[in-house]
């Protein structure tokens, strides 16, 4: 009888040290899900400043690809492309379309993560005919 | 003592001994959740306040520029050492200047009359920082720089609607 006791107590012990353990394993992969979330939006929010600091300096540019060129920005596959220290890429794609009263630049910026898109920024910039070199 | 009784008391050890280990191996596995979780919030919390403080000062200016910007009315000129950035507004025929500088470990602003002189310990305190530079990249490119009181550097160019002057 007291043989019997003792093993029900062990077995009630191993239950709920086992509930208490899978309880653990679920919060410990929410502690890393938040964590790789706050090192995910520290990433986008440094990719996310940068490509706005190219945009806005492509806003006021003539000739774009000269403006990239100059700020690090290499040319793969007709886009360039910089690579930033943080872990992020930025590519640029820039199209011009000619219009009889102008030139229209579409510029499209976008973030990578290891080949996975984070974000895409459109610059659209319009030079009426008068103001093209 | 009896055989039985020996191999009884041995048995109890042995279960004492996995009871023990089992609580034991536990303990240890609660703790080491909590400390993980600890550094996982403090990493949270820091990449939070990181991301906000980091970017008052330059989202600040960069709202100051957007809403002040026209033709003729940005202006970025030296006052001793440092860079004084002024976006004039007219109200009622007269001219208005809000002055942007960086001032004892502060990004400052204050609003003047613009041939006021220029009273570098006037102004308000809009956030820390260790430091900030202002320069015309271009006659309409303006770029900014600021050093974080953590040291992170961080830079911003900011096109203007109309030319700014350099001085």
């Amino acid at each position: 009888m007291k043989n019997y006791k003792g093993n029900m107590l062990l077995i009630e012990l191993t239950i709920v040290i086992l509930f208490f353990s899978i309880s653990q394993l679920a919060v410990a992969r929410i502690f890393a899900a938040a964590d790789q979330k706050a090192r995910q939006s520290d990433l986008l929010s440094v990719a996310l400043l940068s490509a706005e600091d190219t945009a806005e300096g492509l806003a006021c540019q003539e000739d774009p690809e000269a403006a990239l060129r100059r700020w690090g920005f290499a040319e793969e596959n007709g886009q360039y492309v910089r690579s930033d220290e943080r872990g992020f890429d930025l590519l640029v794609s820039v199209e011009k379309q000619a219009w009889t009263a102008g030139k229209l630049l579409q510029i499209e910026i976008v973030a990578r993560e290891e080949g996975r898109e984070l974000f895409r920024l459109p610059v659209d910039r319009y030079l009426p005919r008068e103001e093209q070199p | 003592m009896s055989a039985g009784d020996r191999v009884g008391g041995e048995r109890h050890s042995v279960t004492s001994l996995f009871v023990f280990f089992l609580i034991g191996s536990f303990a240890v596995l609660a703790v080491t959740l909590t400390l993980v979780g600890v550094r996982a919030y403090r990493n949270v919390a820091a990449v939070s306040v990181r991301n906000g403080d980091g970017q008052i000062a330059l989202s600040y200016l960069l709202n100051k520029v957007r809403a002040l910007d026209a033709r003729g009315m940005a202006t970025l000129r030296r006052e001793g050492d440092r860079d004084v950035l002024c976006l004039r507004e007219e109200i009622d025929g007269e001219l208005y200047e809000t002055r942007v500088f960086f001032s004892s470990g502060s990004l400052m602003e204050y609003y003047v009359e613009a041939d006021a002189p220029f009273d570098p310990e006037a102004g308000t305190s809009i956030c820390r920082l260790s430091s900030l530079s202002m320069t015309l990249e271009e006659k309409n490119l303006l770029r900014l720089e600021a050093v974080q009181p953590d040291g992170r550097v961080q830079s911003l160019r900011v096109a203007l609607r109309g030319e700014a002057y350099g001085e």
